[in-house]
């Protein structure tokens, strides 16, 4: 009885062992069996080479893949290299050199030595739209036209002119009542000259009365309200142009806002008039047709280290810095299966009444052989299964041999 | 039709057959 408690422990292993590796079934893989690749034995030209050949070289031999970026081998310069001796290349292209940049050494304590990265990133910069980097758009030169009643309100711009809009009062009866017209624009001094000139000029078309008589007064303000220029009213009677030269801060970017006021008081009983301004600087207005351009993020480029270039060497030993490790259980072959069922009975030929050991399909049971795989403890490699082959062999012994 | 039981047993082989000698030494030790 003594014996038999002493294999409880190794039953309960083996149990173990079944347990955990259905649990870890899943997470393990079938290994990949890597192919061996032996390395030639290196060329000896004095041993492989035969001595009787003759090499005959053709009228224009052609250049080899590599030619003056690859240092030819031995053999190549044995068995080709007369053939190029004019021309062969005694030693390998010079890659251009790339000043790398030190550290500065101040003189004291020892100096460390510094490498960089063969390539430099590009730097990218984030995009801060600013009020200067405001896109503004140049409208087309075109007349701008609406009516109201009898009248008709056009507002002329040529390229580059701001638009404006027009105000007016609604005269009532046209004998008597005044017809006030503000246009307001306003634009953006680009400071492509000393000033700006608006100007415009106001006519009656249609049916004129002689005793029309307009006003116009003209002012410019900038945007915070103050007033920059302006200039006395005038009063003229048909196709009356005003102009006034306006002087105002010479510095671009300036927004400035300018009104003209019409005030006609014309003698008319339909009031058929035109009313036309025309802003006439082209240079010097840009219309407020903004679009506020997006700023884009790039992400800037990381230094990497290039060690594909003519002379890096990219050392193939890796470190495992994995002190403890485990392979996890690995499977060898294919897994052996077997079914249970499904019966359709037995009625003893006929005999019986109803079938018996009749049952469905009960299970689809597969036995898969497994390894336990191999345990890395401080860079030694333990496998589980060997020691457990020693621990059980050990185990049989002490069976057989110790009572 | 699928079955009640569809399971795959991975099973260490060689340990098996090991705890199976063990067991029929046992065994004889007991009977002899």
């Amino acid at each position: 009885m003594k014996k038999f408690l002493a294999l409880i422990p190794l039953f309960f292993i083996v149990a173990g062992f079944l347990f955990t590796s259905s649990v870890f079934a899943q997470a393990t893989e079938t290994p990949v069996n890597t192919p061996t690749i032996t390395a030639p034995a290196p060329y000896q030209p004095d041993i492989n080479l035969p001595s009787d050949l003759e090499f005959v070289c053709l009228p224009t031999p052609q250049k080899p893949v590599g030619w003056l970026t690859i240092t030819p081998s031995s053999s190549w310069e044995l068995l080709c290299g007369d053939c190029y001796a004019d021309e062969l290349p005694t030693s390998t292209a010079k890659p251009t050199d790339t000043p790398i940049p030190q550290a500065t050494w101040n003189g004291t304590g020892t100096p460390e030595a510094t490498w960089t990265a063969t390539i430099t990133p590009s730097p990218t910069y984030t995009m801060t739209p600013t009020a200067t980097q405001v896109v503004c758009n140049t409208p087309s030169g075109g007349v701008y036209e609406w009516t109201y009643g009898n009248m008709v309100f056009q507002n002329f711009h040529s390229n580059n002119s701001s638009f404006g809009e027009w105000s007016c009062n609604v005269p009532i009866n046209g004998f008597t009542d005044v017809l006030i017209c503000d246009y307001h624009a306003w634009g953006h001094y680009d400071g492509s000259d000393g000033g700006y000139y608006p100007y415009g000029f106001i006519y009656f078309g249609g049916v004129r009365t002689s005793n029309a008589i307009i006003h116009t007064r003209y002012s410019v303000v900038s945007t915070s309200g103050v007033l920059l220029d302006s200039c006395p009213d005038g009063s003229r009677a048909f196709d009356y142009v005003g102009q006034c030269n306006h002087n105002v801060p010479d510095e671009p970017g300036t927004a400035v806002s300018w009104t003209i006021k019409y005030i006609a008081n014309a003698i008319s009983h339909n009031w058929d008039i035109v009313v036309r301004v025309e802003v006439a600087d082209d240079d010097l207005y840009q219309p407020y047709v903004c679009n506020t351009p997006t700023p884009t993020v790039t992400p800037e480029a990381t230094p990497t280290l290039n060690l594909s270039s003519y002379c890096a060497v990219v050392s193939d030993t890796s470190m495992d810095d994995s002190l403890f490790s485990y392979s996890g259980i690995v499977s060898h072959g294919t897994p052996s299966c077997f079914d249970l069922g499904p019966s359709e009975g037995f009625d003893f030929w006929g005999l019986g009444t109803e079938k018996l050991f009749e049952y469905p399909w009960l299970a689809h049971i597969c036995l898969q052989d497994i390894d336990i795989g191999v345990l890395t403890i401080f860079g030694v490699s333990l496998s589980l299964h060997i020691v457990a082959y020693v621990v059980g062999i050990a185990m049989i012994v002490r069976n057989m041999f110790v009572s | 039709m699928d079955p009640f039981v569809n399971i795959t047993l991975y099973v260490p082989y060689g340990l098996v057959a090991l705890i199976a000698i063990a067991f029929v030494v046992y065994a004889l030790k007991s009977i002899l």
